[in-house]
């Protein structure tokens, strides 16, 4: 039934709760997760995701591990902190000077065995990716990542994790809102238009799942132009 | 008796005439071709082979710095293996991503030196970039090189007395997650007698010559810059 019912979903183009619609700056708040909520065909407008519940559990238990509140709490917290890495400060510092990357790098990143590997894996999804996302058009140099990062993608999917862990009991309503406000605010902090906002999301999808983004783009595109769209007409976060 | 019979001894002797004559010819050429004084050209020879034969590669490049470049092929035995990875599914998702861009063997490679990274060009049939893939200082660190001989794919081609023109290798393995990925590195850029040349052995020499002092001097250079990448 969550099979046929994500089916149906995905046909359904930009889903809308019409009975319990959030409205004002609680629906910006909200507008934060909508990347990933549309990806997942989950309602734009509300706190309930509207997915099947046993979507959700999939969700949460499998992608995320998430079983508890705890747990709940801990991914996103998580989530929340990655764009305060510093680390991913000097790799972004690293593939600006192609010159002096290695002694940036070397220099500057844990040696820790593994942690130095990842951020150095991290370096080379940024090389494969900034190239791609360029030719797509989707960013016309790197300044515009440099300052928005992979906020978008990190509060985006930190927000409608919150609403699904809100579904799943994990979260009070209040809980929610509170997460979402503050990842309204600190995503402000990176992106100032809902574009950025996309284009940072896609970026930072493209960085953890290699090519073929123009799902993202679409949906991007959708959020931002659809009549439909709680975004349309949204400029600034 | 017929003259007919004739004929076909005429073309034979004139035949052997023409080998001695040619071979004759090829030597004086040589001997005028000092290799070692030819090398101490390599800055010229360098960029005006940029310039002429191997301005593609400029052009590959987008503007970044040519420390050194020569021609480079995929082992039969790493195409056989991104043919494995390929059929099997992705468990390497690195090895993957650079594996499916090696499965032509046949077609022109190169390398290109700039800066920290090694840059590897595959070509498709007809000399058009088709993969380009980047080897970054910290892959190159990690990478093992060792004497592969006489490039393989090209023995049976040519006659015993051409085998001092077949390119000799070295294989460089890079460990891509730690799976290993082993191209070939050539002593010389590759060389292909254009036909307005066929008949000017001088020419011929002369091209072969500038080929092999640039594309030699690669390895030096590459080991220079990370000095724990001998010959094992």
């Amino acid at each position: 039934m969550g099979f046929f019912s994500k089916i149906l979903n995905s046909f359904q183009c930009l889903r809308l709760n019409n009975q319990n619609a959030v409205r004002g700056y609680l629906l910006d708040h909200l507008l934060v997760g909508s990347m990933y909520a549309e990806q997942q065909s989950a309602y734009l407008n509300s706190y309930e995701t509207g997915l099947n519940r046993s979507n959700i559990v999939t969700l949460a238990e499998e992608y995320w591990g998430i079983y508890n509140r705890e747990q709940a709490i801990e991914v996103l917290k998580n989530l929340h902190d990655r764009n305060q890495d510093e680390n991913m400060e000097i790799v972004y510092r690293a593939f600006e000077d192609r010159e002096n990357y290695v002694d940036i790098l070397k220099s500057n990143l844990p040696k820790e065995e593994g942690l130095f590997e990842h951020y150095i894996d991290l370096f080379r999804q940024l090389n494969n990716t900034i190239p791609e996302l360029m030719e797509q058009n989707i960013i016309t140099d790197f300044s515009q990542i440099k300052k928005t990062k992979d906020s978008g993608w990190n509060y985006g999917r930190g927000a409608f994790l919150a609403r699904c862990c809100y579904d799943l009991g994990y979260l009070s309503e209040n809980e929610l809102k509170e997460y979402l406000e503050k990842c309204h605010t600190d995503l402000k902090k990176y992106c100032t238009t809902w574009k950025e906002y996309t284009t940072s999301y896609i970026f930072g999808r493209a960085v953890w799942g290699g090519s073929n983004n123009s799902g993202m783009i679409q949906i991007a595109n959708d959020l931002l132009t659809n009549d439909n769209s709680p975004l349309k007409n949204k400029t600034y976060l | 008796m017929s003259t007919l019979i004739f004929i076909p001894i005429v073309l034979v002797i004139a035949g052997v005439v023409f080998m001695i004559y040619v071979n004759k010819k090829h030597k004086t050429a040589k001997g005028e071709i000092d290799l070692n004084f030819e090398r101490t050209k390599y800055d010229q020879y360098k960029q005006e082979l940029l310039a002429n034969d191997f301005s593609q590669l400029k052009h590959w490049m987008k503007g970044k710095a040519i420390d050194a470049f020569t021609s480079a092929s995929v082992p039969q035995s790493t195409s056989s293996k991104v043919q494995e990875i390929v059929t099997d599914g992705l468990k390497n998702a690195a090895l993957s991503t650079i594996g499916v861009k090696l499965r032509r063997v046949e077609t022109d490679c190169f390398w290109v030196l700039s800066g920290n990274d090694l840059h590897f060009f595959t070509t498709n049939t007809v000399g058009e970039l088709d993969e380009h893939i980047v080897f970054d200082n910290f892959r190159i660190e990690d990478a093992k090189l060792e004497y592969g001989g006489v490039l393989k794919s090209q023995l049976g081609v040519y006659s015993k007395s051409s085998e001092e023109y077949l390119p000799k290798t070295h294989v460089i393995t890079f460990y891509i997650d730690g799976s290993p990925l082993s191209l070939e590195i050539h002593d010389r850029l590759n060389y292909i007698t254009a036909p307005e040349d066929m008949l000017n052995l001088k020419k011929q020499l002369e091209t072969r010559a500038k080929y092999q002092v640039v594309g030699e001097r690669f390895l030096d250079i590459l080991q220079n810059k990370v000095p724990h990448l001998k010959v094992a």
